[in-house]
């Protein structure tokens, strides 16, 4: 993996010791690594050198996480992994809409730490990173298609009528990454890596299995599916239009 | 103990009861009063006066002059008789042409409250005497009417204040019992006379009182647990740098069980400190997707669920906590857990149960309370904090639903959860 070597990458978090020991562990798996342990150091990381990735504490003295990752949502596309030590749902979701790549609880097993960045930094290297940023649904908190609101805040599906049926997360990645790239057969490589490629994960599951299972709940009739349609030799389509939702 | 049995118990029915008791009582002395006061007095004539008089009406036509009598008859008082002079003598009269009082006094005797006579005069009109004794009252219709009618009324508004004065304490009853169940339970109604209010303040101030000093430890729990989050990230990473395989290995998990432990602690602390709003969801759906997250993360779950949708209001979140404490708890003691779910008209019934060893029938109710375990020493390998039923049992009762585990044969366990169905 030579993209791995090229890649640079920022640790912030207020504890130094956290810090030392991330870096210390991504170096050793052979990635280049800053450390900042406030915004203003961050800041400054990012005017000396070219960033790839940043992986920002959410509690933070002064400027917290949150909002370093939206003041840098505004200037530039750089890819973030959020941690907290929450592990909230609320606070996963808001690090999410708020445009941060992805998310990790503290205490963060460092396996998995890499394991993400990894991800990510192949999907950015990858064919449809571009078609990714084009979409821009990833800064909608609710997306309606077809009779469906897809509540990111809860991860959730609404149906007409405001019943509220809860998703899996697995389900619910797959239905992101269909709902960002809607109407373009993606092949089950694909939808493993845009479900964020966790490689020995929860979502270690066959893309088939999720897909039934997502079926079931959208379409009227899962065994003639009409929303997700099975596309010969190639993998699955998300035929519905995808909209922005302000209401649910 | 017969007269247990039929001593009322309930306040109210005591109450009304009592008054019921005094009611009767006051009405049986006054109608005796009363009877007394006619039989001497005003209403009825006795039957020596009334044949004394018939004797005296018959002597007076042999007295007075026949034209002076319809003045002397209509001014003299007459008790108990109807005296007129006529053309004609009454109709079914009986003639009287002696005036002889003996056989006067025998013919009222005889014939005491109907009896009419009519005696010829000189100018050959008739003197008509009618006994009328006025009838004992409450052999009138209208009189004994009228006093049902009045007891009923009055009854019912005994009825009425005697509720009305029972049904605070019976509320007090119903929320002391309700809190005691759950945390959130709604402050109870503060009406009614001074001291019933005074008592519900008084409670209300208590369950507050109560729930801050809850939310004040678990929300100390919870900051404890919190911080210990920054020392085992540390861990984690220094982990890394353990070159033996095995210590590495046991050093992860040990590590890991903390992190639940503190995921489970923060977990609990969160039930009593957020505020879920309540919504409409799929229950249906909501199982499925726990057992499909189970089944992901590579366990073995059963489950046995129809397709259609499940309305189900309540609060989603804490639910959804809920149920999957009961599969993950007989996932981790016991195994081949199966899963159904079942609708009658009026509940939902969540049946979890699994073939593991059960519980022992005096731990019944202990599994439940908070930090609380079953015999760590035989199941060392098992982490868990002991919160799991604690908090499971409090969001199924705040949604007014109820857990019982029950023993299965040949083994295993069965948690039953029975949640009600809101009528919307």
């Amino acid at each position: 993996m030579n993209f791995l070597h090229k890649s640079h990458i920022l640790v912030v978090d207020d504890d130094a010791q956290i810090c030392e020991l991330i870096a210390d562990y991504l170096s050793k798996h052979g990635l280049r690594v800053s450390i900042a342990h406030n915004g203003f150091e961050m800041r400054r990381q990012l005017k000396k050198a070219k960033i790839d990735l940043i992986v920002l504490d959410v509690m933070m003295p002064g400027d917290d996480g949150i909002t370093l990752c939206r003041q840098l949502r505004e200037e530039s596309e750089v890819m973030i992994i959020m941690l907290s030590a929450s592990g909230e749902e609320a606070d996963r979701v808001v690090g999410l809409e708020i445009g941060a790549d992805d998310y990790l609880c503290k205490p963060f097993n460092p396996r998995e730490l890499l394991a993400r960045i990894k991800a990510l930094l192949r999907r950015a290297a990858g064919p449809l990173a571009e078609k990714r940023k084009a979409s821009a649904v990833a800064s909608m908190p609710n997306i309606r298609f077809l009779d469906w609101v897809l509540d990111r805040n809860k991860r959730r599906l609404m149906a007409s009528g405001d019943i509220a049926i809860p998703l899996s997360a697995g389900e619910y990645e797959l239905l992101i990454a269909f709902i960002e790239h809607p109407q373009r057969t993606l092949n089950r490589d694909q939808l493993l890596d845009l479900t964020r490629g966790r490689e020995a994960g929860p979502f270690d599951r066959t893309i088939d299995v999720q897909v039934a299972r997502l079926r079931k709940k959208i379409e009227i009739d899962p065994k003639n599916p009409r929303v997700i349609i099975t596309v010969r030799g190639g993998g699955y389509q998300f035929t519905p239009e995808v909209a922005p939702e302000n209401d649910v | 103990m017969i007269k247990k049995k039929f001593f009322p118990s309930r306040l109210a029915t005591q109450t009304f009861a009592f008054l019921l008791f005094g009611f009767v009582l006051i009405q049986a002395a006054g109608l005796f009063i009363f009877n007394t006061y006619f039989t001497l007095s005003a209403g009825r004539a006795s039957i020596a006066e009334v044949s004394a008089e018939v004797v005296r009406f018959t002597t007076l036509v042999k007295v007075v002059g026949i034209q002076d009598l319809p003045t002397i008859i209509r001014t003299l008082p007459k008790r108990g008789l109807k005296v007129s002079i006529a053309s004609s003598p009454l109709e079914n009269a009986q003639l009287l042409f002696a005036t002889e009082p003996e056989l006067l006094r025998t013919m009222v005797r005889d014939n005491p409250d109907q009896l009419s006579l009519s005696m010829p005069l000189a100018d050959s009109r008739w003197l008509n005497i009618s006994i009328y004794r006025a009838e004992h009252p409450w052999l009138f219709s209208g009189f004994i009417a009228s006093i049902v009618v009045l007891t009923i009324a009055i009854l019912m508004l005994c009825l009425w204040a005697v509720q009305r004065l029972a049904m605070p304490v019976e509320q007090l009853g119903v929320a002391a019992k309700r809190f005691g169940k759950d945390m959130n339970a709604p402050p109870m109604p503060t009406d009614g006379p001074i001291e019933v209010r005074e008592l519900g303040e008084a409670f209300n101030e208590m369950q507050a009182r109560l729930k801050r000093l809850i939310t004040d430890r678990t929300q100390m729990l919870a900051a404890i647990s919190h911080d210990l989050r920054t020392p085992i990230t540390r861990l984690k990473l220094r982990a890394e740098n353990i070159k033996d395989k095995v210590q590495y290995k046991k050093t992860v998990e040990d590590l890991n069980v903390m992190d639940q432990m503190i995921g489970s602690i923060l977990a609990f602390a969160r039930d009593y400190d957020q505020e879920e709003p309540m919504e409409k969801f799929d229950l249906n759906a909501l199982v499925e997707t726990l057992i499909a997250e189970l089944i992901d993360l590579g366990y073995d779950v059963k489950s046995h669920l129809s397709i259609e949708r499940l309305p189900f209001f309540g609060r989603l979140l804490p639910l959804k906590r809920a149920i999957s404490n009961l599969i993950e708890n007989s996932i981790k003691y016991g195994k081949n857990t199966e899963v159904s779910l079942s609708v009658t008209d009026a509940q939902v019934v969540i049946k979890i149960a699994d073939e593991g060893p059960g519980i022992p029938e005096n731990e019944k109710e202990k599994v439940f309370s908070p930090f609380y375990r079953v015999d760590p020493a035989r199941s060392p390998d098992i982490v868990g904090t002991g919160l799991g039923l604690s908090v499971a049992r409090d969001i199924i009762r705040s949604h007014g639903g109820e857990i019982v585990l029950k023993n299965k044969k040949p083994c295993g366990l069965v948690a039953l959860v029975t949640l009600p169905l809101e009528s919307e």
